[in-house]
């Protein structure tokens, strides 16, 4: 993929071509009907296969995931590394399991500033120098910073690949810093931030990180704020760089058309002088608890509002996460779930509703979420509050469901590796989260092994309503008189997630 | 990233993860947008590079026909135990008649409604498989797919069958009346709610007369989609639901003799139906710059130019999204440097072309840096683009422009679904299904002066339609058309919620 300047632009193209899907997902290819009369067709009549029931499947041999060897550069730094030649590709990843959460308090976007600015200027080119030298290899460069997160990526040629490494090793050990580039992408990050001010659904997801966790881990969006970014100053952004780049358990990640002794040769040079340690340590998960209520904030003349219900959750380590993921499927993570099934395919509230655990180091979060008629935001909460009753009490998650979660997740397994990078982007995760080289082939097995009882209790933990904060992008002068009946104190907050006083 | 253990590919908007996988499809867009074989015009070379061809994988496709006229295409790869069925109907938004706009999509919805012998939701069989389940609706036609693991491509046929034969017994005024409200939400959701989001509907009724059929948004009106009756659902599936008027590609690992059986058992019996007629509009022309001014709640202004452009498959095609790296892909590019990198008067750029069958169009948008107004933004933008038509790419620009497109075509053949889908489009817009190195080609043999002339040719600077987005309203509450000295009277059609 292109880069990130581009992420608009792929976006525009999906609308330009007016490709709509029937539940969201999208493959756009404009065609044209051959141009050629058609053929006078014979009309066929014979008697139809028997439809009474569907068809059963046929034997399927065994699959199992790929797993990457890993060997170590000469400073220790670890390499994750799969063969695969069915394209003359290869996705090169440098992942830090630190980003985001180590901004210091009413700084946050640091991170991401920081990790801009690293190819704008390293070693001794300038950044329009360093965009030519990755275009003339065809190399494409991104970057990104999530909570506890840093990953540069390059999506290359194969035969590219070493100069493409030495690149990668500029960017991250050499940057330059230079004043007017800090300038400048700073400039961008605060318009991006005033731009996407005008988006009810991030306002909604920068309110749901602000309610559960306050000023504290995972509080802040990695993106920042026009008044956390406004702050910052070239020194944070040297110091931020200082702090969080180091070969410090960090991992490099190469999926594709290339042998190991290869990319062992151009990594080692690239990257087997790098010392150094990490200083940066995240944020202290904020001991408050979050308080119920509904945070509100005002879109007015909006035709929906996006809502969504939300609580924390235990991080990426949490021993209910197999089976949470389970339920989530059973109650919001697919077409059939019951969320969907109710508020669009039965009620016709919305495009699609839905539910996720978003899991991080040190916290997590549960959210259903969906745009809905702002008309019907409050029949659309009844619902959610319906179904998070239920699934603990008339309607406790079946064995049927069970099993088509569990199987559902199993078939589908083999279709999560059809792409190069999205394999190399599943192995990112390894390091990241200190998981086993063989995560991947193991993880059918740990899916299958879940019982119907441990499902239902993380149903019992998740309808514990009064451990969700309700947050609503919408009109709120038509919104706040059909809100004022469900005995939830109402808060409003601007879409940078402060509070707005009256 | 670390979330959900890497959920399964839900394709549903209201999600969270489906937003990526989107992007994944969206690569598909930028290089098959045409294919004509290559250029008629300047001195291109001969034939790409050996070693560029020979790496791109050998396509093994087979195609057939069925006695009803339906197509088919067969392209085995054993590469993962999955296999992709798409089932293209030649029929979009392009074919629907006055007063229904919306109506080729809101069909595609009522498609996953049930049909005679499963008369419930489609997804479920697919979901307890895995099942990558979805549909979309372009322009110019509709299509259906799923991807199963390789033992259930019978299940993936019995249901797409059915559905072409047997959908109207079982198809009832609240179905319709349900996904009526669904297809309503998701356009508040992806035009109304969306920043910029009514931009594209404002941007297509501007540039194309009421009399074409482009004029009108795939989407539709919320007027003309609660006209949508039953007896519109019943005649539109008669005109254009039909074998004749399809195409089933098998993408991924499947026995293939199998498979024709299969085909065959299942489709074989459908009454053929016919080829459906594509529109045939007056090719669209601007006479002068069509200026419609639009409000909506964002923060910054934005300015879209467009202007018509070769067809898919016509000469120029390829060139233009040449151009379009050479115009606003990477800092060096000739409109990002000026306006974004040195002069900061936009927040972001870029260039695209929208490959469509009856004609495409070429977009330039641009957004304003905060405190920039839009008449400066538009001054910029016009005065950087008329610099950057002015020359011919360098050698350097033109390889980092191809560069952008060969690596795409590469990975546009990894997966079981990105294939079948290309595959059927190859085969429609080239005549052939196996088109993979001819459609390279087609941009390893553009050269410079081809882009450049292209450029020249289309891109012209006193004919175009420009919308410009500026902060206020609500879109559709206020809206304002004007005319600048070059155009005839221009007309800004209100449409919005309503």
């Amino acid at each position: 993929m292109k880069r990130t300047f581009e992420t608009g632009r792929q976006l525009a193209l999906l609308i330009a071509t007016g490709t709509l899907a029937a539940c969201g997902g999208s493959a756009p290819m404009p065609s044209q009907a051959p141009a050629a009369a058609p053929a006078p067709l014979t009309t066929v009549s014979r008697p139809g296969p028997d439809r009474s029931q569907l068809p059963k499947p046929g034997e399927l041999g065994a699959w199992s995931a790929p797993e990457p060897q890993i060997f170590n550069l000469s400073n220790g730094l670890p390499v994750y590394h799969l063969e695969e030649d069915t394209a003359p590709l290869a996705t090169l990843m440098l992942v830090l399991p630190r980003g985001a959460a180590t901004d210091p308090a009413g700084k946050s976007g640091l991170s991401a500033l920081t990790v801009d600015l690293l190819d704008e200027g390293a070693a001794s080119m300038n950044a329009l120098e360093l965009n030519d030298a990755l275009q003339i290899l065809a190399t494409d460069y991104h970057a990104s910073a999530g909570i506890d997160h840093v990953v540069l990526s390059m999506q290359l040629l194969s035969e590219q690949f070493a100069p493409s490494a030495q690149l990668l090793a500029d960017i991250a050990r050499n940057p330059q810093f230079a004043p007017q580039e800090f300038a400048r992408r700073k400039a961008q990050r605060l318009a991006e931030a005033l731009a996407t001010e005008a988006d009810p659904t991030h306002a909604r997801d920068v309110v749901v990180h602000r309610a559960l966790f306050g000023n504290g881990y995972a509080g802040s969006q990695p993106s920042g704020t026009r008044g956390s970014l406004e702050t910052l100053r070239l020194q944070d952004v040297k110091r931020q760089y200082k702090a969080l780049f180091a070969p410090e358990q960090a991992a490099l990640i190469v999926v594709g058309n290339l042998d190991a002794s290869k990319a062992q040769a151009a990594l080692e040079s690239a990257f087997g002088g790098w010392r150094g340690t990490a200083t940066a340590k995240p944020a202290a998960l904020e001991t408050e608890l979050p308080k119920a209520g509904i945070y509100l904030i005002d879109y007015p003349g909006s035709t929906q509002s996006s809502i969504a219900v939300a609580r924390r959750a235990p991080g990426e380590k949490a021993p209910d996460y197999f089976p949470a993921m389970l339920f989530s499927r059973a109650l919001g993570e697919s077409f059939t779930s019951r969320l969907n099934l109710n508020l669009r395919e039965d009620k016709g509230y919305t495009y699609g509703a839905g539910s996720s655990f978003d899991r991080w180091h040190d916290a997590g979060l549960f959210e259903i979420h969906a745009n809905v008629k702002s008309e019907v935001t409050r029949e659309s909460l009844n619902e959610i509050f319906r179904e998070l009753r239920q699934v603990a009490g008339e309607r406790r998650i079946s064995a049927v469901e069970h099993r088509d979660a569990i199987e559902g997740l199993l078939l589908g397994y083999p279709g999560r590796f059809e792409q190069m990078s999205g394999v190399a982007g599943q192995f990112a995760s390894l390091p990241l989260y200190q998981r086993d080289r063989d995560w991947y082939s193991r993880w059918p097995d740990r899916v299958a092994a879940q019982s119907l009882g441990s499902v239902q209790q993380v149903a019992e933990r998740s309808a514990q309503l009064g451990d969700y904060v309700v947050v609503i992008a919408g009109d709120r002068k038509q919104l706040v008189p059909t809100l004022n009946g469900l005995g939830l104190p109402i808060q409003v907050f601007d879409a940078q997630g402060n509070p707005v006083k009256e | 990233m670390g979330t959900n253990g890497f959920g399964p590919v839900i394709l549903n908007m209201g999600m969270k993860h489906p937003i990526h996988s989107l992007f994944a499809a969206l690569l598909l867009v930028l290089g098959t947008a045409s294919a004509e074989p290559a250029h008629t015009s300047g001195n291109a070379q001969a034939e790409p590079a050996a070693s560029d061809r020979a790496a791109l994988p050998p396509l093994n496709i087979e195609k057939y026909e069925l006695r009803n006229g339906l197509t088919v295409l067969l392209d085995k790869t054993d590469r993962l135990p999955v296999v992709a069925v798409e089932l293209r109907y030649l029929v979009g938004s392009s074919y629907e008649r006055k007063g229904r706009s919306g109506f080729a999509h809101l069909f595609e919805h009522l498609m996953f409604q049930g049909s005679q012998n499963h008369d419930k939701e489609y997804f479920a069989p697919f979901e307890p498989i895995g099942g990558a389940v979805n549909g979309t609706t372009s322009q110019d036609r509709t299509n259906y797919y799923e991807r199963v693991p390789a033992n259930y491509l019978e299940l993936a046929l019995w249901l797409e069958s059915d559905r072409m034969q047997n959908l109207l017994p079982v198809l009832t005024q609240a179905k319709l009346d349900n996904q009526r409200d669904v297809v309503k939400n998701e356009r508040r959701q992806r035009y109304e709610n969306q920043p910029y989001g009514m931009a594209w509907v404002h941007l297509t009724e501007t540039l194309f007369p009421e009399s074409h059929p482009y004029h009108r948004s795939v989407i539709g009106s919320h007027k003309d989609l609660s006209a949508a009756s039953l007896q519109d659902v019943r005649e539109f599936f008669q005109e254009y639901y039909a074998p004749a008027n399809a195409v089933l590609t098998i993408s991924g690992s499947f026995d293939p003799a199998q498979a024709k059986r299969l085909v065959d058992k299942y489709f074989g019996g459908i009454p053929a139906g016919k080829r459906a007629k594509p529109p045939s509009p007056e090719a669209p022309k601007l006479d002068g710059i069509k200026h419609v001014t639009t409000t909506d709640s964002v923060k910054l202004p934005r300015v879209y130019l467009a202007w018509h452009t070769p067809a898919l498959f016509a000469p120029g095609d390829a060139e233009l999204d040449l151009l379009s790296s050479l115009l606003a892909d990477g800092k060096t590019s000739r409109l990002y440097q000026p306006l974004v990198y040195k002069n900061k008067v936009a927040q972001s750029v870029s260039a695209y072309q929208v490959s469509l069958g009856l004609g495409s169009f070429y977009v330039i948008e641009a957004t304003a840096a905060p405190g920039v107004k839009v008449e400066q933004l538009s001054k910029e933008l016009l005065k950087a683009l008329e610099t950057a038509l002015k020359t011919p790419p360098s050698a350097d620009e033109l390889k980092r422009a191809l560069n952008g497109y060969k690596k795409g075509f590469y990975s546009r053949v990894e997966g079981a679904t990105e294939r079948a889908q290309l595959l059927s489009t190859y085969y429609h817009l080239a005549g052939q299904a196996d088109y993979l190195k001819e459609d390279l080609a087609r941009y390893l043999t553009a050269s410079a002066q081809d882009v450049y002339g292209a450029g020249r040719k289309w891109l012209v600077l006193d004919r175009y339609a420009r919308i410009d987005v500026v902060p206020g309203d609500k879109p559709g509450q206020a809206q304002k058309a004007s005319a600048l000295p070059a155009a005839p009277k221009a007309t800004a059609t209100q449409q919005g919620a309503q």
